[in-house]
């Protein structure tokens, strides 16, 4: 028995679904965090897969404490996964985070982030009140 | 999120839940969690936590939440595999005041038994800090030996290997 996430929410915009961060974003996500493009969110290529399994981890425990989270932004068109993107919100920091983090460097610069965040923060100011 | 509870004489293991926070972050922030990647900062402990969930998601096995039978959380005793370890692990980490009472072995036991009927493990391990003493001794009373020959984590922690599932004969494999 594999526990899934259920309950999420529902979001897409026009070029992107967005689902629950899975065991299977980690082929994506590993090489990016072992990467300088995640130098300023606690990444970087010192950084092992143990680091970048944890913020995996970090990604999918959050939905089960706080009952929100950071989605996983796929592409309609071609299914490619583009990077999670969110609320964030460790316990003692004051206030709660938008975050994005594209994990490829392929699809950048068309917008997708910029059309994701639209769509979450007006899903955190609705729905998530 | 569909997570397994377990049931001892004493105790109950289930997932863990936002409101274990609380012990969660004061064994973290301690001196008590010195050998097990700690002392850390709050937010720290909290990521660790949700870490800790998160792992259930990943490999639909983790760590529980021990329990007294009305709830008390005395700490955290399960599974953990995260990504870069040479094997799956049996761990335990036990809050301050409920050590010294055959909890940690009892729930112990409880998940062992667990990683060898259901998850099918044919083998499992224990990593604990060299000078961690008490963590030994619990290690010794599972009936684990010293393993040198076997890879670790941390150059720090010695491997504890569990006796193997024939070795402990059905009455201690959960069906």
């Amino acid at each position: 028995m594999t526990p899934h996430l259920t309950d999420i929410p529902a979001l897409e915009t026009k070029r992107l679904t967005f689902r629950a961060p899975q065991a299977s974003d980690f082929e994506t996500l590993a090489p990016f965090v072992m990467s300088d493009r995640a130098t300023f969110i606690g990444g970087g290529a010192d950084k092992d897969l143990g680091h970048a399994w944890r913020i995996l981890a970090i990604l999918c425990g959050q939905w089960h404490l706080r009952g929100f989270g950071a989605f996983v932004a796929v592409r309609k068109d071609t299914g490619q996964t583009i990077g999670s993107m969110g609320p964030w919100h460790p316990e003692p920091v004051p206030e709660k985070e938008l975050s994005w983090t594209i994990w490829d460097a392929e699809p950048e610069g068309q917008g997708f982030a910029f059309e994701a965040m639209k769509m979450i923060r007006r899903h955190v100011y609705g729905d998530l009140g | 999120m569909m997570i397994p509870t377990l049931q001892t004489d004493r105790l109950t293991l289930r997932g863990p839940e936002a409101r274990d926070w609380p012990a969660f972050r004061d064994f973290f922030t301690s001196a008590r969690s010195i050998h097990t990647g700690g002392p850390k900062d709050p937010k720290a402990a909290w990521i660790l936590f949700a870490a800790e969930l998160g792992h259930w998601q990943i490999h639909g096995f983790g760590m529980w939440s021990v329990t007294l039978k009305d709830d008390t959380s005395i700490g955290l005793v399960g599974c953990w595999y995260p990504d870069h370890w040479p094997e799956k692990e049996i761990g335990w980490l036990i809050w301050d005041g409920y050590e010294g009472q055959g909890y940690a072995v009892e729930a112990a036991k409880a998940a062992r038994a667990h990683c060898y009927g259901p998850l099918n493990w044919t083998t499992a391990v224990s990593y604990i800090h060299r000078d961690n003493t008490r963590s030994i001794a619990l290690a010794e009373r599972l009936g684990c030996t010293h393993d040198a020959a076997a890879a670790h984590p941390d150059p720090e922690d010695m491997v504890y290997r569990h006796p193997s599932p024939s070795d402990l004969g059905p009455s201690e494999i959960r069906t």
